[in-house]
């Protein structure tokens, strides 16, 4: 009798990137050579992200509970033969836990995994995202099954609303009661509408779960249909998701083919279908209305929501949307009941956990899942592994370019939709982007608007000219031209911008700028008044020079410095030449010993 | 039984002095803002209806048909000429001021003109003046007695039913003239 | 039902416009992108007002804004002032040169100095409100409009080519709040847009007064043949006035 065992390998996007699509070849290349009279019967799985996309590609071996990390391909037939075949562990290819200098076997152990609790996130990382049978067999369209087979519409409605789920695109608003204004609509027909258009730069949980568990999101949207009287739905996503197309494409079509979804679903009256609707690269359509033109095939534009989606959407019909996340939640709540959802988590009026991809000056990158209340420490500490290269912890950006960044006095602020506006920033969707020392604040600032100025539909005076205008004063004092007043001005067109702004892009993009002002305006004003960025990003405003007294002359920024203008003896303190520095800011970087200055 | 032709006034050749009362009257009539008294107390643009023409040994004021099948309804892309009882009525907050009107209607009734906003559109700011066309309502939103025929202290002109006596020469000239254009 | 704006109460149906109830009871709200006959743009933001509805307010356009209950509003508090004079000075900065900003800015007490501190283009007149863009569309032929997003946006034909769509009516022109659009009549061609029109001579006088196209247009919409003889709207005028003469002294 063999031994059975399941090889997962990570084939998320991150990994991908990594190499472990050859990795997962020569998994399948080593397997076949074992042939059909091995001790050990594999099944090798390719599944989607496993959360820790810093140290991909990863591979997890059951039922043994082993888990490898940055596997190459040099490393896969160790692995068959030392691992599979022998039960041998290799040391280096474990994962190790930074704050006990350990390695672990089962990485489910380490303080990243063991402080996430995974709902959204509950198949990823464990299934091929495009079997059904894997997707059952963790439970998957239990709920579908029980909603049609014993549930009326309005008691999928009330679960909903019991669970307190709200939206997890950002604006948070409460997706029970979202529904009910649709479903008490009485019209045909009323579209389901999924948001997979995901624009904050270096967001990527939506990606994961439409990739890596597609069916978790088809399964959230047509309980939605059966509660609310939906009739057709559409799952946007943005063009540049490739992987996610593909895979929401496949689980569609074969949930077709098993009647759970298109006419008939399990052989009832209840029909319901799903076109995908790729996006043509804009940020904008992230926005519900703009979204809903771009379906329709207009402009991607949004309008003003005076009579809202849910009344008059997708062609002046009832339509419901909902994030991706949003949707994959649905159905373990309808499967273990609202009252189940809303004890999860410890704030009063955010239920259940939140998907963050936690990047930037972060040691554990990747994705993470939280419940609600876990505070920014935890999350960048406990479960991130604290800041990369261990620098100094300065700011963290929360929400994308519509939130605010927080300085480490707000580190032990719970996450959830209320709290972190209070301090003018916001959950968001779940990006939460690290920065360090040597972040410049006005930089990044200036970055946001770059990015929003360019991402403005345009339609409207106070985003359009507002961001537009902001830009330039902050490019002007990024490079040395900022003028007295400049703050104020700044403040002053944010005041009229987030309130006469046509949409919510409009409205929020002034929030990077209050916040960091708020909590860093000694900087802007060092900036404009001194010439001085003391972070050494702005180039225009950057000098760097080695404090003699800390330099040990280890010679390591000589060596890397592209420009040849640092000078100096080993063992003796070194210097810079100014005139031929280009502020690349590799020496600062390098040094171990805090020797290199911004003076 | 509806009548084959509507209503429209048509001014008398021959009992015209061209003191252009019509065209006052008219413009007093429709003013929606500032109804001024006299002459000196209205500060925006006179904006007549009908218009007054002058050709070697005639003068007379020249107005709209209100022609069945009106050309000018039919070329009007923004739907903003419609029928209102027998009366071909231009709505001034609809037009754009494209014109086509203009180049369709055989009689040279309609005329592009600088539309003028009230104080309570504009607050009182010099806004630039955008053009719209005008042409004769029959005075239908001002309580349907046409203001030129009204006014015109000669009794030039006159509200021609074609259901009255076609033995009237007013009439018979309205007939006469709507054949000319029946074709449009 | 009823609602107050600015303490006043006012008459309106359910589903009516703020600004629409607004102008009915004679009170004034600044407006700059709208036209009664191309409605709904909502992208000046000048007509901003706060709706107060159960101790909460918000911030909203009163043109396309529908009344659903018995609201109050406010169009005129110092927060809004503050917000319309900072919406005409972004337009200003856009349009340093223009005649009607500088007329709005001046209105609006925007201060000089904050004018000054930015990149002006003396060229730009456009404020982007959409106007010409929406007057096309209703038209049919939608030669121009808006084009590229963000601060990238403009109006123009597709690929900024003379548009074989454009019929020079110049209604664009016509609409456009701020005299961006530039239309030149010379020697009986027009040139709007890029593109070069043959104009129409009067039979009878010899005026040019319209494009071929626009001609063609119109009486495509009609469906029938365009006359032999075109006249210019004085001289039909002229025209019929010599007709009635010679049928009353035949009568």
């Amino acid at each position: 009798m063999s031994d059975k065992k399941t090889v997962n390998i990570c084939c998320g996007t991150g990994c991908l990137a990594k190499g472990s699509m050859e990795v997962y070849e020569e998994m399948k290349a080593q397997i076949a050579k074992l042939g059909a009279n091995a001790e050990v019967n594999v099944k090798l799985k390719a599944t989607g992200c496993d959360g820790l996309c810093e140290k991909g590609p990863v591979l997890k071996i059951y039922p043994d509970d082993i888990a490898y990390f940055k596997v190459k391909v040099e490393d896969v037939e160790d692995v068959v033969k030392k691992t599979l075949m022998n039960g041998e562990i290799i040391e280096k290819l474990l994962y190790f836990e930074t704050a006990t200098k350990q390695r672990l076997r089962n990485h489910k152990e380490s303080e990243f995994c063991k402080r996430q609790y995974k709902i959204a996130l509950r198949n990823v990382g464990e299934i091929d995202p495009i079997s059904l049978e894997d997707y059952v067999e963790r439970g998957g369209y239990k709920a579908l099954k029980k909603a049609i087979g014993s549930m009326k519409p309005e008691d999928v409605l009330e679960e909903i609303s019991k669970s307190g789920l709200r939206g997890r695109g950002g604006a948070g608003f409460p997706t029970g009661r979202k529904w009910k204004t649709a479903a008490d609509i009485d019209t045909s027909p009323i579209y389901v509408v999924c948001n997979g258009d995901e624009g904050d730069p270096g967001a990527f949980m939506d990606r994961s779960i439409m990739e890596g568990d597609p069916n978790s999101v088809i399964e959230g949207m047509t309980l939605c249909a059966y509660a609310v009287g939906g009739t057709n739905g559409f799952a946007y996503i943005r063009d540049e998701y490739g992987l996610a197309v593909e895979n929401m494409q496949k689980a569609i079509n074969k949930a077709k083919e098993e009647n759970l979804l298109g006419n008939n679903i399990l052989g009832t009256d209840f029909s319901f279908d799903i076109q995908i609707v790729r996006g043509g690269g804009a940020f904008v359509c992230g926005e519900s209305t703009a979204l809903m033109s771009s379906i329709e095939g207009m402009v991607g534009e949004p309008r003003a929501k005076y009579i809202h989606t849910t009344e008059k959407g997708l062609w002046g019909q009832p339509t419901v949307l909902n994030n991706v996340e949003t949707w994959a939640n649905v159905p373990i709540i309808i499967e273990k009941g609202g009252d189940w959802y809303h004890a999860i988590g410890t704030m009063e009026k955010s239920k259940g956990t939140k998907v963050f991809s936690l990047v930037g000056k972060v040691k554990n990158t990747g994705l993470v899942e939280v419940p609600m209340g876990t505070t920014l420490r935890e999350i960048i500490y406990d479960i991130g592994g604290g800041v990369l290269n261990d620098r100094k912890f300065k700011a963290v950006q929360i929400g994308g370019p519509s939130g605010g960044c927080l300085p480490a006095e707000y580190l032990d602020l719970p996450v959830d939709y209320d709290t972190l506006v209070k301090a003018d920033s916001m959950m968001g969707s779940g990006g939460m982007i690290v920065m360090d020392d040597r972040t410049c604040m006005v930089d990044v600032t200036r970055y946001y608007l770059s990015f929003l100025a360019e991402e403005s539909c345009g339609k409207c005076v106070p985003c359009r000219e507002g961001v537009k205008r902001m830009l330039e004063i902050l490019t002007d004092i990024c490079d040395g031209n900022g003028k007295e007043g400049d703050i104020e001005e700044l403040l002053e067109i944010c005041s009229m911008t987030s309130k006469a702004s046509l949409c919510s892009l409009g409205k929020s993009a002034p929030n990077p700028v209050k916040a960091a002002i708020r909590y860093f305006r000694d900087e802007f004003e060092e900036h404009i008044n001194n010439k001085r960025c003391r972070a050494g990003v702005c180039k225009e405003l950057t000098t760097f020079g080695i404090d003699e007294d800390k330099c040990i002359g280890c010679d390591m920024c000589k060596k890397n410095c592209p420009a040849d203008c640092i000078t100096g003896e080993i063992k003796k303190p070194h210097a810079i030449d100014a005139d031929k520095c280009v502020r690349c800011g590799n020496c600062m970087n390098i040094c171990k010993f805090n020797a290199v200055k911004v003076l | 039984m509806k009548p084959e032709f509507n209503s429209f006034v048509i001014a008398d050749p021959d009992k015209c002095i061209g003191c252009r009362s019509c065209e006052i009257a008219c413009a007093a009539k429709h003013r929606k803002y500032n109804q001024g008294k006299t002459i000196g107390t209205m500060n925006n643009k006179v904006t007549p209806r009908l218009f007054f023409v002058k050709n070697k040994g005639n003068v007379m004021p020249v107005q709209c048909r209100h022609c069945e099948d009106a050309p000018c309804l039919n070329a009007c892309p923004v739907n903003a000429i419609v029928e209102k009882d027998g009366s071909i009525i231009i709505n001034e907050s609809a037009c754009i001021g494209c014109q086509t009107c203009t180049i369709v209607c055989p009689v040279g009734a309609v005329s592009l003109l600088p539309r003028t906003e009230g104080n309570v559109v504009t607050g009182g700011i010099q806004v630039k003046v955008r053009a719209a066309a005008y042409k004769c309502d029959l005075c239908k939103e001002e309580g349907g007695e046409p203001a030129c025929v009204k006014e015109c202290p000669k009794d030039a002109l006159r509200l021609v039913d074609p259901r009255e006596d076609k033995k009237d020469r007013s009439v018979k000239a309205a007939m006469e003239l709507l054949k000319i254009n029946a074709n449009l | 039902m009823k609602i107050t704006i600015d303490g006043k109460a006012c008459e309106a149906e359910k589903g009516e416009f703020i600004l629409q109830i607004a102008r009915r009871n004679n009170i004034y709200i600044p407006t700059l992108c709208h036209s009664d006959a191309l409605p709904g743009l909502a992208s000046c933001r000048l007509c901003i007002v706060k709706v107060i509805d159960r101790g909460r307010a918000k911030i909203v356009t009163s043109c396309i804004f529908p009344v659903s209950k018995e609201v109050e509003v406010v169009t005129n508090d110092d927060e809004i002032k503050r917000m319309r004079k900072n919406i005409v000075m972004l337009l200003k900065v856009r349009c340093p040169e223009n005649k009607e900003v500088d007329e709005l800015a001046k209105v609006f007490g925007v201060e000089e100095k904050r004018v000054k501190r930015f990149k002006l283009d003396p060229e730009e007149n456009c404020v982007l409100c959409g106007l010409c863009a929406k007057a096309c569309k209703e038209l049919g032929t939608g030669a121009i409009s808006t084009v590229n997003r963000g601060m990238y946006k403009e109006v123009a034909t597709p690929y900024h080519e003379p548009s074989p769509e454009c019929i020079g009516c110049a209604s664009c022109a016509n609409v456009c709040p701020t005299n961006a659009i530039k239309v030149v009549d010379k020697d009986g061609e027009r040139k709007i847009w890029g593109k070069k029109f043959k104009m129409v001579k009067c039979d009878l006088c010899g005026e040019y007064f319209a494009t071929e196209e626009h001609v063609k247009y119109a009486y495509d919409r009609l469906g029938v043949e365009k006359p032999e003889k075109l006249m210019c709207s004085s001289c039909k005028k002229k025209v019929t006035a010599k007709d009635i003469k010679s049928i009353f002294e035949n009568a």
